[in-house]
C-alpha cells in the first residue's frame, strides 16, 4: 500500500475560530493525523473549529472516531465543532451512530461560517476579512 | 677471624634455588600446547586423503627408500596420515629414537645408521622385524611453532643424504603443513556454515514455538470473549457466525444470547470501534455490563444507557465506544416472539419474512436516533418492538458484512445486503440466513479484512410440527476455511 497522508490548510479568525481544510483520504492510518492537527489547533486557543471536508475523497469509521475525539475535546474546553461538505459515506455514518445530533454539518465552509456567526455573534465574517491569517500546514511528501 | 658468624635466619636456608622441576614443567606445558595444536587441525584418525598420500609416495620415490610416511604425533602414539610401504600400519607407539625424538627439535633429523645411535638402536622399528637402519625426518611445524609430526623416510640399510636432500625433505614437510592449513580453513568454513544453520534452525524453531504459543493464547482469549454456546430457546432457532481478521486478532465484534427467566431472554450484537487488544478490553467490559444490566432493566434503552455510563466511567474515557443492538425476547401471546430492541448507533437488523408464494421479504428494522455507546454522556437511544411470526427471522450483523468489498471496489452496503437477502430463495430460518450471508462474504473477490459477527433468530413455521428447538453456531478465525470453522450440530 502506498503510504498516504493528509494535508491541511488553516485559516484563523477572531473569536477563537479556526477553519481547518482537510485534503486526502481519512482511514485507519491517516485518521490520527486529523485528530492530532485539530487538537493542536484547539490547544493553541482556537475554541471553535470548523472542518472543511470538501477535498476529502474517502472517510471510513476511523474518521468518525477521530471526529468524536475532536468533538469531545472542543466541548470540554467550552468550544464547538462543526463540519462542512461532509462526504456521503461519513454523513450516513454520522446519522447511523446518532453523532449528527451533536455535530452540525453544513453544505460548505461559507454556510458553516455564517452558521457559526449566527450562533456565536460577530467575529465570523466570510473568510476574506482583514483579520484573516492564512497558515498552510507543511506538506508531507511520501 | 670473627668469632661468630651470624647464624642464618630461620627462613634463609629455605630460599629455593632454581627448581629442578622447572624445565620439566616447561616441557610439559609445551607438549600440552602442541597437543592442542594437533587437536585444532582435527586430522587424527581421519580417512586417507590424496594430497598426503602423494607426499608420502613422492618422498619414497625421490629418496628411493622402501618406506616414507606422513606422521602426526599424538600424546601416546604416532599416527600415519599417509604411509608408503607400510602395508596398512596406521599407527605405532610413541617410542623414543625416531619420530618421537625428531619432533623435539627444529630442523631435519638424520640418523645415517640407527644401530650406531644410542637411542634409536632400541626403537622397536630398529630392533624389531622391520630392521630399520636409516631414518630421516623433517618436522611439520605450524606458523606458531608447534611441531605436529614429521615427514619420514626409512630404509633397511644405512645411508648418507646430502644437504639438498635434507632441504627437499623439509620442503615436503612444509607442503604437508600447507595442506593441513587448507584443510583446516575448509573445516572452519564448514563449521561456520553449520553453526549458522544451527543458529538459524534454533531461531526458526523458537519463532515457530513462540508463534504457536501466541496463537494458542489468542485463541484461548478469544474463546473467553465469545459465548461458549448459544442457549436453547424453545420455539426459536438461533444461528451465529463469528470471524476475526486473523487468528491472532481477538476482534472487536461481539454477540450473546442468554436467558433471564423461563420466559425471557436477552440478546445483543455489536462492534467496538478500534482493533486489537485495546478493542478486546472494551468488548469484554461491554459483554459483562450488558449481561448485568439486562437483569436490572426491563427497557432495552435503559440497558444501553447503563452500558454508556459504564464505558464513560472507564479510565480512558471517551476513547472506548461501540455500536450495539440490544434486545429482549419473549414468546408472544398467540404464536411467535416479541422482540424489543434498542440501537446504539448500530446498522439496522433485517426482518426477513417468507412470502406466501416463495422468496422472502426483507425490511430493515430502523431505530433512528440511537447514538453510539460510550462516547457521550448525553447519548440517547431508540427502541421498538418487532413481532416475529412463525416463518420469520431477524438477522443482526456487524459492518464486516456491509463493508465487504465487491469486485469493482465498492462496498456491499446495507442495500447490497438487503438485495442479496431478498433474492435468495431458501427458507428464512436462522441457520440458512447465516449460512447464506457467510457464503456471500466468502464469494467476494477481496478479502473482507475485517471482523464479522452475525446473529440470526427465527421462529420455525407452524407446519414444522410444533415449537422446535434449534441452535447452530459458527465461529471461525481466518484463514481457516469455513468448513473447518466448527459448525455445531443443528438440533431439530
Amino acid at each position: 500500500m502506498v503510504p498516504r497522508s493528509l494535508s491541511f490548510a488553516v485559516q484563523q479568525f477572531d473569536g477563537a475560530l479556526a477553519l481547518l481544510t482537510v485534503t486526502g483520504e481519512i482511514d485507519f492510518t491517516t485518521a490520527p493525523e486529523l485528530r492530532d492537527r485539530a487538537l493542536e489547533l484547539s490547544r493553541q486557543g482556537n475554541l471553535h473549529l470548523i472542518l472543511d471536508l470538501a477535498p476529502v475523497a474517502f472517510c471510513d469509521s476511523s474518521g468518525l472516531n477521530a471526529l468524536i475525539g475532536i468533538l469531545r475535546c472542543t466541548k470540554e474546553t467550552g468550544g464547538s465543532l462543526a463540519l462542512a461538505a461532509v462526504p456521503d459515506r461519513l454523513a450516513r455514518l454520522l446519522d447511523l451512530t446518532g453523532v449528527s445530533r451533536l455535530l452540525p454539518a453544513h453544505a460548505d465552509a461559507a454556510a458553516a461560517m455564517s452558521a457559526h456567526g449566527a450562533a456565536h455573534g460577530a467575529a465570523a465574517d466570510p473568510p476574506s476579512g482583514r483579520h484573516l491569517r492564512a497558515v498552510a500546514a507543511p506538506q508531507e511528501g511520501p | 677471624m670473627p668469632a661468630s658468624v651470624p647464624a642464618p635466619s630461620p627462613g634463609a636456608a629455605a630460599v629455593p634455588g632454581p627448581s629442578p622441576a622447572g624445565p620439566e614443567r616447561e616441557a610439559a606445558r609445551r607438549e600440552a600446547a602442541r597437543l592442542e595444536a594437533v587437536r585444532r587441525y582435527d586430522i587424527l584418525d581421519t580417512p586417507p586423503e590424496g594430497a598426503f598420500d602423494r607426499v608420502a609416495a613422492l618422498a619414497s620415490r625421490l629418496f628411493d627408500v622402501p618406506v616414507a610416511t606422513v606422521a602426526i604425533v599424538d600424546s601416546d602414539r604416532i599416527w600415519f596420515k599417509a604411509a608408503s610401504g607400510l602395508d596398512g600400519v596406521r599407527q605405532i607407539g610413541r617410542d623414543p629414537g625416531l619420530c618421537a625424538s625428531a619432533i623435539l627439535k627444529d630442523g631435519t633429523t638424520v640418523i645415517p645408521d640407527t644401530l650406531a645411535d644410542p637411542v634409536a638402536c632400541s626403537n622397536p622399528l630398529v630392533a624389531g622385524a622391520m630392521g630399520v637402519r636409516f631414518y630421516a625426518a623433517a618436522p611439520i611445524t605450524t606458523p606458531d611453532g608447534h611441531r605436529l609430526g614429521t615427514v619420514n623416510i626409512l630404509d633397511t640399510r644405512p645411508r648418507v643424504i646430502s644437504d639438498d636432500d635434507m632441504a627437499t625433505l623439509a620442503d615436503l614437510a612444509a607442503i604437508v603443513l600447507g595442506e593441513m592449513e587448507l584443510r583446516l580453513s575448509a573445516l572452519r568454513a564448514v563449521r561456520v556454515e553449520q553453526d549458522r544453520r544451527r543458529v538459524e534452525q534454533a531461531a526458526r524453531t523458537r519463532a515457530e514455538r513462540d508463534k504457536a504459543a501466541l496463537a494458542d493464547f489468542a485463541s484461548t482469549l478469544q474463546r473467553t470473549l465469545l459465548p461458549p454456546a448459544l442457549p436453547t430457546v424453545p420455539g426459536l432457532e438461533l444461528a451465529c457466525h463469528y470471524q476475526t481478521a486473523s487468528p491472532q486478532d481477538v476482534g472487536g465484534d461481539f454477540y450473546d444470547v442468554f436467558p433471564l427467566s423461563r420466559e425471557r431472554w436477552a440478546f445483543f450484537l455489536g462492534d467496538v470501534c478500534g482493533k486489537g487488544a485495546e478493542a478486546a478490553v472494551v468488548t469484554s467490559l461491554t459483554r459483562y455490563t450488558l449481561r448485568a444490566a439486562a437483569q436490572h432493566h426491563d427497557d432495552p434503552e435503559a440497558v444501553l444507557s447503563a452500558l454508556n455510563a459504564a464505558l464513560l466511567l472507564d479510565a480512558s474515557i471517551g476513547s472506548r465506544f461501540c455500536t450495539c443492538l440490544f434486545g429482549f425476547l419473549e414468546p408472544a401471546a398467540g404464536a411467535g416472539f416479541d422482540v424489543t430492541m434498542a440501537s446504539g448507533g448500530h446498522p439496522p437488523a433485517y426482518h426477513v419474512r417468507a412470502r406466501p408464494g416463495g422468496g422472502v421479504r426483507v425490511d430493515p428494522v430502523h431505530l433512528r436516533g440511537g447514538m453510539l455507546v460510550g462516547a457521550f454522556e448525553q447519548a440517547a437511544f431508540a427502541s421498538r418492538t418487532v413481532h416475529l411470526e412463525p416463518g420469520q427471522g431477524l438477522l443482526l450483523y456487524t459492518d464486516g458484512l456491509t463493508e465487504a468489498r465487491l469486485a469493482d471496489g465498492t462496498m456491499l452496503g446495507e442495500s447490497g445486503v438487503a438485495d442479496f437477502l431478498s433474492r435468495r430463495t431458501g427458507p428464512a430460518d436462522a441457520t440458512a440466513l447465516v449460512e447464506d450471508a457467510v457464503a456471500l462474504i466468502q464469494e467476494l473477490p477481496q478479502d473482507a479484512g475485517d471482523d464479522v459477527a452475525l446473529l440470526a433468530l427465527s421462529v420455525p413455521p407452524q407446519d414444522a410440527g410444533g415449537p422446535g428447538v434449534s441452535v447452530s453456531a459458527r465461529t471461525s478465525a481466518r484463514p481457516l476455511p469455513a468448513d473447518d470453522a466448527g459448525a455445531a450440530g443443528r438440533k431439530d
